[in-house]
């Protein structure tokens, strides 16, 4: 019978301590293992909290890569504080929050430009770090985008070659008078091929895209960068009315 | 009473060998749940219509991912769209044009500016009607 329970209790103890090494985590090789293991000195201890520390910190910089992105932003200022900026993109609003560390540029105002400078209704490029959790983005540069040119699609209505200029009319029914300059680098995109074209040959009724810079002084002027028109390609069902001019 | 406290102990003993089995088994089976990142739904937003439609337009833009950074001034920009439309892809510094293939996928080479871009991809059918998608790409080098 003592033979049983001793068998018996041989049996638990194996098992509890087999579920016990199975829970343990695996101990990290050292150099000198016997004596961790036997006498834990405060130097050990020290460093086994250095490590968990260690740990802990590449865990948070793990997660925290993970949720935050690197992006570049563009829109319209809606409202701007000493810490925020809100600006209209073109896929809705966007909030950046700005701090010691955001830099601050203008072209047209090297070396003081900063928040204080921002106006409402002004285009600025943001780029920075976007936290997908807050969905903001922590602005690191934010600079006036006065390089972006209007790109705008259309069909001649009215041609004036006295004054070098094209009169389109918009998908939004929207009438734009098009100053073509000297720089103005005029294309024509025909059966597959892109061709160098010239103002003379643009015609009423033709399908093209403008891109250049709104006139300061009338918003309804563009003065022209590049022209992009298409002979012999259909209109689109809001630009057939135009098709045979005004 | 001896025959009562073995069947307690071989009691105990199977339920301890029974805990550790169904322990073990668990642990092996165990997966972790992969959670989908938070505001995936706007990166790499693919084009205005993915869904192609016989008779109508659509254009799917793939790359470059709106609101990204670009180390490069060359990028490429990739989509699908009919295979019978022009491809229309502006940027800030030019303008260039090219036919899908046979699929209706298209790659096209383009140059970007300093700073923001705004590329548009625009998709136009033998109709004339069109498909746009405009998405923004900053050239950058900063390490921040």
């Amino acid at each position: 019978m003592k033979k049983i329970f001793f068998v018996l209790f041989a049996l638990v103890l194996i098992f509890t301590v087999k579920s016990v090494e199975a829970v343990t985590p695996t101990s990290e090789p050292t150099d000198t293992p016997v004596a961790k293991k036997t006498t834990p000195t405060p130097t050990a201890a020290a460093q086994d909290a250095q490590i968990e520390k260690i740990k802990d910190l590449v865990a948070s910089r793990v997660a925290e890569l993970k949720l935050v992105d690197k992006r570049g932003v563009l829109g319209y200022v809606k409202s701007s504080t000493n810490t925020e900026i809100t600006i209209n993109g073109n896929r809705g609003e966007i909030k950046s929050d700005v701090d010691e560390l955001t830099k601050f540029e203008s072209p047209s105002d090297k070396g003081s430009f900063g928040i204080s400078d921002i106006k409402s209704g002004d285009l600025l490029s943001i780029v920075g770090l976007y936290n997908k959790e807050t969905e903001r983005i922590l602005a690191r540069f934010v600079s006036v985008a006065s390089n972006i040119p209007e790109n705008i699609e259309g069909v001649v209505t009215a041609i004036d070659p006295k004054n070098y200029t094209l009169t389109i009319a918009t998908d939004d029914n929207k009438k734009i008078v098009v100053n073509v300059e000297t720089s103005t680098k005029t294309s024509a995109y025909q059966d597959g091929d892109t061709l160098k074209s010239g103002f003379s040959k643009i015609d009423v009724g033709e399908r093209l895209i403008v891109v250049g810079f709104t006139d300061k002084t009338d918003s309804n002027q563009i003065n022209t960068e590049r022209i992009l028109h298409f002979p012999g390609m259909a209109l689109s069902s809001n630009l057939t009315k135009y098709k045979s001019g005004k | 009473m001896r025959e009562r406290i073995l069947i307690v102990f071989i009691a105990v003993a199977i339920g301890l060998v029974i805990t550790t089995l169904v322990f073990f088994l668990y642990q092996q089976t165990k997966t972790i749940p992969q959670k989908a990142p938070a505001g995936s739904a706007i990166e790499n937003t693919p084009g205005t219509s993915p869904t192609p439609q016989v008779g109508s337009s659509y254009l799917s833009v793939d790359t470059p991912a709106d609101q990204s950074l670009s180390d490069r001034r060359l990028i490429q920009v990739k989509g699908k769209t009919h295979p019978e439309d022009t491809i229309i892809v502006s940027t800030n510094q030019e303008d260039v044009a090219a036919k899908p293939t046979a699929d209706g996928s298209f790659t096209v080479s383009i140059t970007i500016d300093a700073g923001a871009n705004m590329i548009i991809t625009r998709s136009i059918a033998p109709s004339g009607e069109e498909v746009k998608d405009s998405r923004v790409v900053t050239f950058s080098t900063d390490d921040f």
